[in-house]
This record gives structure tokens, C-alpha cells and sequence, in this order.
């Protein structure tokens, strides 16, 4: 066996340790417990699969109108304040959801400053009313459309902006009205990014645990820790992860044939089309309707952040705060390191093996790898605890029957174990940026390096490293604010007493201290802004 | 069938084209040829109602259909476009993206005329495949079927060819001239390629410095430019120096003899103008006394094209010589001028 075998065995392994527990989570439906799914079929299942379908489905349908509008005029028409709303609409991404989501709760509910004003003003009391509920089932879909669209937006924009200029003219050469023109012709091309965007967002959706948890709408994310925590049955919450997981596989499936559409709906040769100038007032009134999911979807709840984080900090404890800070931040770059540097791996010896005749099934370890990051972070979770739980049991018969000792839960109880999770979880967003740094290094380099000094050591040290930088650096960084981000995995999975940003914020808010939980969300959405920046002055040069 | 009259065309205040005059008979073929940058596409979109003009006008069929005061949209002048891209819908069959400009025609007439331009066009057994299917020649026959298919009056080609292999165009230039020959309509093709140019064109505009040059056959073009530029950009030459004389008739004198010219040429006795000479004006004749050396020599298979030096003056003249009269660079041979049309420019040191 050579080196070049040898590694790619180490990574077929290390992959299949990676993937096991999705295998655990999958496999669980074989051992079904008929007591437990006769109550959950008899009492809150129909409610799980009614709120969570209607939960992707509002975003899904949201995103796309909000996207798509936003995306169309952005790359048709020119006016004043253009180059700000592209930077602008990209804000959002950079705030989760249910930080937004318990910031218009502070915003919105009974005693917050917009219902207040409204009782003093016209002198109402409780019962004289009616305002919307914003813990309900369309407060969680209005909150995960204002973060969300932008997946739809970025992806239309860039089909639209490939129409090809001759498009608008043959229709207006056959006397076609612009509108007409956008229902045949522009919309139609588009249809398969705008698909690719909402199945996207609706993945999110479906995997998201803070704002349904916080709204308290009983969804499958919700239900698996339910089924857990409150019924003690982490296989239940295992068979209903796998539930959870076709209607995700039904959305990749989607994601996947809109993508390969919409290759095949790139024009060649294309010039792209050129923006239509508006005139000053019209121009002004497209600024204003573009702003709104902006100003809605950042601006708002940002100021709203930032005047709570000043209070806390005029008041507050900072001590729990730098703490905070510091658990993250650690975390979230050992994480960060480890799973690069498995990335980097993969990827080098998926290269390896694509230069040579090899039987080693590379592009298989890439896709199982890639599948992480579909899944909602609670149900990687107990596919973790499970594999963790079932580990620990083995090391401690064994440890018995030789050493007649017990060490206890070794690996369930450690930080190990969370960032484990969090590979399962990112690695595929690693990979994607190590795969196409490499793909930009030509393989003939490759080809000379080794015919100048024969060591796969020297050529990744020497070559590959220095000119795979800014995809090392941008995989690093993206991994880490996902991490920083995270939810429901590190919830799961911590460590007891170890908190995190996210876990603190989404705690505090869930007592009610919306102003103690300021100060680690704002944080978490300034760090947030870091790759949102990146991303938007990529997609600029890109597009414009 | 096209006239243009004093048209030209400017973005904003930067000008394109000015005080272009031309004119396309019914059924001809014409071609607007130059380098790229010279406002050939510009003057295309201005005939389709893509860009209005500055000043002039444009007339289809005798109809104004632009100039100070009429500037007709683009549904309404009669033109099908033939895209640099071709712009077929890459979402809609081969048949739907025909149908998609007959749309004011009812349901079953619309299949049926559409179905009829495709058999025209040789794509009948593609009706119902999408363009990504098809190769680069029939992506460009479905979008001219396209383009025809609504009865245009007037049909132009945006760099028809520009989208297909260099192996392919010329081929594919003659086949698609016999195909609107067949059709029998008036076309306007754009391009930078003369042998494109020469493979489609009943008359070729050659347009540079804002300008249209010449409009005229590409026999004239070649033998009888009317400027330099024209000279230099259709086929190979040279200029040899020479001085105007008049004595019962007007003619140049030249190191390779005495050139009658037919009148005056607006030229006055003792100016000095360059005489083009073309390759096939240099015949190689070993009896000749007069000797030119070889300075480089390119084989062109059943010709050799010699560039020569001619003894005085340090001139240059090109030969085209039949490749068994074979000699190397430094070698002298006899040559002999045989030119039919004598092309006079003002030397440039005047």
C-alpha cells in the first residue's frame, strides 16, 4: 500500500466514523417502539407534521416572493441608492432567527413599546384590542422570511443577471409588453435558481429549534426534544429525526434537479443585460419598496440589540459576558481548526486519487460527507448521543472485565463530543471551499512539483498550502460563525455548566431577559457580518 | 427595400456613426464589415428600432420608420433579428421558441406556420427539442427560423457566425446565404470577417473611422477601393510611390513604368500619390529586366506570396507567384506589372 491508499483509506474511515450517526439515526427505524408512536400518532404527531410542513412552506413561499422581486429589479433597473441595498438585503443573513425572533417579541408583545404606545394613546386596556400574535405559527414564519430570503435573492439575482441581453429583444421584436416578457421568458429561466433558493430556505426552517422553541410551536425539532427530554426515548427522538429527515431529503432532492435545470438554462455567449435607468421619484419609490426587508429584517432588530446591549452594559455583569466570549470563541476556532484541517484532507486526497486510476470510492466519502449540513442540527445531535452513549457503554465493559474499573461517561460528558457534532454538521461547508481551492490549483502543477521532488509532503507544504490560502481562510472563517451560530446541537450537547453565546442568548430570552440576552446576540451578529461582508463584495464583482 | 439617408448614431454625446447613405435592393444580401468598435452593431440595433438616430433617416419598404420626428418600436418595422447568441429561450422546444413570435396569431395557425419555417429550415425532425440539444448550425437555423417565421420585411444577422467553430463558417455562411436566397428576403448581415463577408454579401459596406467607407460588390472592393483604408482592410497590398502626369492623357509615373489613369482623379500634374499594388498585379516573368529581391516568401500550397524589394527607393511590392517558380529569400527574379485598375491615393507626405 502506498501513501497515496493509505491516506485515502485513513479518510475513507475517518469519513465513515463522520457519517456513522446519521447511520444511527436512519437505522432506528427498525426498532420501533409501538407504545410510544401509538401516543405520538394518537396525540401531537398530526401537529408536528401540520406545523412543520406549513412552517417551510410559508418561508419557502415568502423567500421567494421577497427574493425574487428583490433580485429582478436589483439586475434590471438603476437607481439612486443602489449600491447600498446591495449590501443592504445581504444583512440579514447574518442574523439567526430566533434572535430576531425574541427581538420582535420584545417589540411586539403586550408590554412592548409599540403596544404600550397604542393603550396610552387611545387609552385601551388588555381586552379592547386585537394585535397580532407574534408566538404563533405566522410570527415564526414572518421572523424566518425576513433572515431567510436573501438564499433565494442571491441565487435569482445571479440567474437573472445571466439572461442574455438578446432575450429582452426578441420579445420586444415580437411586440411583447415587459410584463409579458418577465412571465414568459425571465421568470421561467429563473424558476430553477428561485427553486434551489426556497428549498434552501425551507431546509433552514425546517432545522430551525430557537424560534419554534421559543414561540412554542410544537414542530418535528421541537418534538424530538420533547420525545427526549420529556419521554426519556432517544430512539423515539430518533424515528422522528428520520421523519424529519424525508421531508429534508424531499427538499434536497428538489435542490439538487432545480441546480442541474438551471445549468442548463445558462445562455452562452450571453451579454449580460444592461439596467434600465429610473428617473429620480420612480427610482426613489423602488429604493423604498427594496429597503423594506432590510430595514425589517436587519436594521430594526440590530437598533433594537444595540439599545438593549447599551442598557445591560451601563447596568449589567460584564464578568459572565467575557466568559461567554471566551467559551465561544475557543470553541468555535478549535472547531473551526480540527474540521478545516479534516477538509483538507478529504479534499487532497480525493485529488490524489483523481490523477491516477484508484478504487477508492472518493466522490462517495465527499457525498455522505455533504449530507451534514442538510440535516437539522437536534438531529445530529442524537445521532451523536446515541453513537457517544453506545461508545461509552463498550469502553466501560471493556475497562470492567479487564481493569475492573469504571470510568464513567468519557466521551457523552466532554467537549470532544460537541465538536464531533459540529464536524458531522460543517464539514461539507469546509469541503465545498477546500474543493474549489483546489480545483484552481491546475493538476499539472501537481504533475511538475512531483517530478521536481517526489514527496506528497512537500507538494501539499510547499505548493498546495500557499496557494490554497484564501480558500483555507474562508472555510475557516465560515466554519467557525456557523459554529458561533449553532443552536440546538450545542444545547444537546454540552458539556454541563459550559455555555456558549447562542445558548445564553437563547436562554436568558427564553426567561424573559430580553436585555440580558442582548449583549451575547449582538455579538453573535457581529461576527456574523464577518462572511456576510466577504460573500456580498464576491457576489458584487460577480454581478454588476 | 433599406435606405438609409444621411443616418447618424450617437451614445449620448459620443458619436458613433455619422452621415451614413446606404441602399438594399429587395432580395439582396448586404453586409456591414470593420473592426470591431466601429459602431456596425450600433447601426444593426438602430434599423430594428433598438437605438434611435441622432439625425438622417432609415427607411424599410419606403416607410420611414425613423428619423427627427417618427421613431417606430421595434414590433412595428418589420425586422426579425437573427442574435449574435442566437437568444433562443432555452426553457421553450425548438417549435415553442418559433411560435413565441406569432403570437397574434390564433392557436393552430401559429403551430402551423412555425412548423412550416423549421421544414424550410431543415430542422423538421427537432420540433420538439430544445435548443441545448441541437448543435451551433441548427441553434443559428432554428433562430433564423425564428426570425423569418413572423414575415419580416427585412432580416438582420448580428455576427451570425461568430457563435460556430472557424472550421464551420464559411461553410455554413454558404449555406445560409442559399437558405435566404430561398426565402427571398432583404438582409442586412454585421460582421468582422470578410471571408464571411464575401461568402454571404450581394454588396459590402466597409465601416471604420465613424464612417461607411464604401459601399459596393466585393469585386469592387478589392479592385477599385475608393479609400486607403479600403485598400488595406480588403485583401493584401502595397503602395508604391508615384507622381501624376498629364500629356495627352493623364497618367503615374512609377519605378515598374507608366500607369494610364482614365481621368484626372481630382489629382493635379506633378502630385504625388501612392499607387495600390495588389499581389496578382506582380507577375512573375523571368525574361523581365526588371529584378526584384525575395525578402520573405510564405507557401500558400498552388502559390507562393513573395514579398519583394525593388531596387530603387527602397519599395516594397507583394507577388503572388505560382509555387513552381520556387526561390529563397535573397534570391533576385524577374518581374512584371499587370494592373487593370489603376488606384491612386494622395501620397501622405504631401
Amino acid at each position: 500500500m502506498n501513501a497515496r491508499t493509505g491516506l485515502a483509506t485513513a479518510v475513507c474511515l475517518l469519513a465513515a466514523v463522520v457519517v456513522m450517526p446519521l447511520i444511527i439515526v436512519a437505522a432506528s427505524v427498525f426498532s420501533i417502539d409501538t407504545q410510544l408512536w401509538t401516543h405520538l400518532l394518537d396525540t401531537v404527531f398530526t401537529e408536528y407534521v401540520f406545523n412543520s410542513l406549513v412552517l417551510a412552506g410559508g418561508v419557502g413561499l415568502g423567500a421567494i416572493v421577497i427574493g425574487t422581486y428583490l433580485a429582478y429589479i436589483m439586475v434590471n433597473y438603476r437607481f439612486w441608492g443602489k449600491g447600498v441595498l446591495s449590501w443592504l438585503l445581504m444583512l440579514p443573513l447574518a442574523m439567526p432567527a430566533y434572535i430576531i425572533a425574541y427581538t420582535y417579541t420584545g417589540l411586539l408583545d403586550f408590554s412592548g413599546p409599540i403596544q404600550t404606545a397604542l393603550r396610552e394613546t387611545f387609552g385601551w386596556s388588555r381586552n379592547d384590542y386585537w394585535f397580532w400574535d407574534i408566538r404563533s405559527l405566522s410570527g415564526a414564519i414572518v421572523m424566518m422570511i425576513l433572515v431567510l430570503y436573501p438564499y433565494v435573492y442571491i441565487l435569482a439575482r445571479s440567474a437573472f443577471a445571466e439572461q442574455s441581453y438578446s432575450f429582452n429583444k426578441v420579445s420586444e421584436l415580437a411586440g411583447y409588453t415587459r410584463l409579458q416578457h418577465i412571465k414568459h421568458v425571465s421568470l421561467p429561466l429563473a424558476r430553477p435558481a428561485i427553486l434551489t433558493g426556497a428549498s434552501l430556505a425551507m431546509m433552514e426552517a425546517l432545522a430551525d429549534y430557537g424560534t419554534v422553541a421559543y414561540f412554542g410551536i410544537s414542530t418535528f425539532s421541537t418534538g424530538i426534544f420533547r420525545t427526549w427530554f420529556g419521554m426519556g426515548s432517544l430512539q423515539g427522538a430518533a424515528q422522528l429525526s428520520t421523519v424529519l429527515c424525508v421531508f429534508v431529503l424531499v427538499l434536497l432532492v428538489l435542490e439538487k434537479h432545480s441546480r442541474k435545470d438551471a445549468a442548463r438554462y445558462q445562455s452562452r455567449q450571453a451579454k449580460s443585460i444592461s439596467p434600465v435607468k429610473l428617473p429620480g421619484v420612480i427610482g426613489l419609490g423602488v429604493f423604498a419598496l427594496c429597503l423594506i426587508p432590510a430595514i425589517f429584517g436587519f436594521i430594526i432588530p440590530f437598533i433594537q440589540l444595540a439599545i438593549w446591549s447599551i442598557e445591560y452594559a451601563t447596568v449589567g455583569d460584564l464578568g459572565d459576558f467575557i466568559t461567554l466570549i471566551q467559551n465561544s470563541l475557543s470553541l468555535a476556532a478549535l472547531g473551526a481548526g480540527i474540521i478545516v484541517l479534516f477538509a483538507v484532507v478529504v479534499s487532497y486526497s480525493k485529488r490524489l486519487n483523481e490523477q491516477q486510476p484508484s478504487k477508492m470510492p472518493m466522490k462517495t466519502v465527499e457525498q455522505a460527507l455533504s449530507l451534514g449540513y442538510a440535516l437539522p442540527g437536534i438531529v445530529i445531535a442524537v445521532g451523536v448521543l446515541i453513537l457517544a452513549g453506545w461508545t461509552d457503554r463498550q469502553i466501560n465493559q471493556f475497562t470492567q472485565a479487564w481493569f475492573d474499573y469504571r470510568p464513567g461517561l468519557i466521551i457523552s460528558g466532554g467537549m470532544m463530543i460537541l465538536i464531533f457534532a459540529y464536524a458531522v454538521r460543517f464539514i461539507s461547508v469546509a469541503l465545498q471551499n477546500t474543493e474549489t481551492g483546489f480545483m484552481r490549483v491546475p493538476q499539472k502543477l501537481d504533475q511538475a512539483a512531483l517530478s521536481l521532488s517526489p514527496s506528497y509532503k512537500r507538494l501539499l507544504g510547499k505548493i498546495q498550502i500557499p496557494l490554497l490560502s484564501a480558500s483555507l481562510i474562508s472555510a475557516t472563517l465560515l466554519v467557525f460563525v456557523d459554529i458561533l451560530k449553532e443552536l440546538p446541537a450545542t444545547l444537546v450537547l454540552r458539556p454541563f455548566n459550559f455555555n456558549t453565546l447562542a445558548v445564553r442568548a437563547y436562554e436568558l430570552a427564553s426567561d424573559e431577559r430580553l436585555i440580558d440576552a442582548a449583549l451575547p446576540a449582538i455579538t453573535i451578529v457581529l461576527v456574523g457580518l464577518i462572511p456576510v461582508v466577504l460573500l456580498t463584495r464576491q457576489l458584487n464583482k460577480a454581478n454588476v | 427595400m433599406l435606405t438609409l439617408e444621411h443616418l447618424s448614431l450617437a451614445y449620448g454625446t459620443i458619436e458613433v456613426l455619422k452621415q451614413v447613405d446606404l441602399q438594399l435592393e429587395t432580395g439582396e444580401i448586404g453586409c456591414i464589415l470593420g473592426p470591431s468598435g466601429c459602431g456596425k452593431t450600433t447601426l444593426l440595433q438602430a434599423i430594428a428600432g433598438f437605438h434611435p438616430a441622432q439625425s438622417g433617416r432609415i427607411l424599410i419598404d419606403r416607410v420611414c420608420v425613423n428619423d427627427t420626428q417618427t421613431n417606430l418600436a421595434p414590433d412595428a418595422r418589420g425586422v426579425g433579428v437573427v442574435f449574435q447568441d442566437f437568444a433562443l429561450f432555452p426553457h421553450m422546444s425548438v417549435l415553442k421558441n418559433v411560435e413565441y413570435g406569432l403570437h397574434k396569431l390564433p392557436k393552430a395557425q401559429r403551430t402551423q406556420v412555425a412548423t412550416e419555417h423549421l421544414l424550410l429550415v431543415g430542422l423538421e425532425d427537432y420540433l420538439h427539442v430544445y435548443p441545448h440539444e441541437l448543435s451551433g448550425g441548427q441553434q443559428q437555423r432554428a433562430a433564423i427560423a425564428r426570425a423569418v417565421a413572423p414575415k419580416p420585411r427585412l432580416l438582420l444577422l448580428d455576427e451570425p457566425f461568430s457563435s460556430l467553430d472557424p472550421q464551420l463558417r464559411e461553410r455554413v455562411a454558404v449555406d445560409v446565404r442559399a437558405l435566404i436566397k430561398r426565402l427571398g428576403i432583404t438582409s442586412l448581415l454585421v460582421t468582422h470577417d470578410q471571408n464571411e463577408a464575401f461568402a454571404m454579401a450581394d454588396k459590402i459596406g466597409i465601416f471604420a473611422e465613424h464612417k461607411c467607407q464604401q459601399w459596393d460588390s466585393a469585386y469592387a472592393l478589392y479592385h477599385q477601393p475608393s479609400t486607403r483604408f479600403v485598400a488595406n482592410f480588403i485583401g493584401e497590398s502595397t503602395f508604391i510611390s508615384g507622381e501624376v502626369m498629364h500629356q495627352d492623357q493623364w497618367y503615374v509615373n512609377t519605378q515598374l513604368g507608366r500607369l494610364a489613369l482614365t481621368h484626372s482623379h481630382n489629382f493635379v500634374e506633378n502630385q504625388r500619390v501612392d499607387v495600390l499594388v495588389r499581389p496578382d498585379d506582380i507577375l512573375h516573368q523571368d525574361s523581365s529586366p526588371l529584378k526584384a529581391t525575395v525578402t520573405d516568401r510564405r507557401f500558400r500550397g498552388a502559390h507562393i506570396l513573395y514579398r519583394l524589394n525593388l531596387p530603387n527607393f527602397n519599395e516594397e511590392v507583394l507577388c503572388l507567384a505560382p509555387s513552381h517558380h520556387n526561390h529563397q529569400i535573397g534570391e533576385s527574379f524577374g518581374i512584371r506589372l499587370s494592373i487593370e485598375h489603376v488606384i491612386c491615393f494622395a501620397s501622405d507626405n504631401n
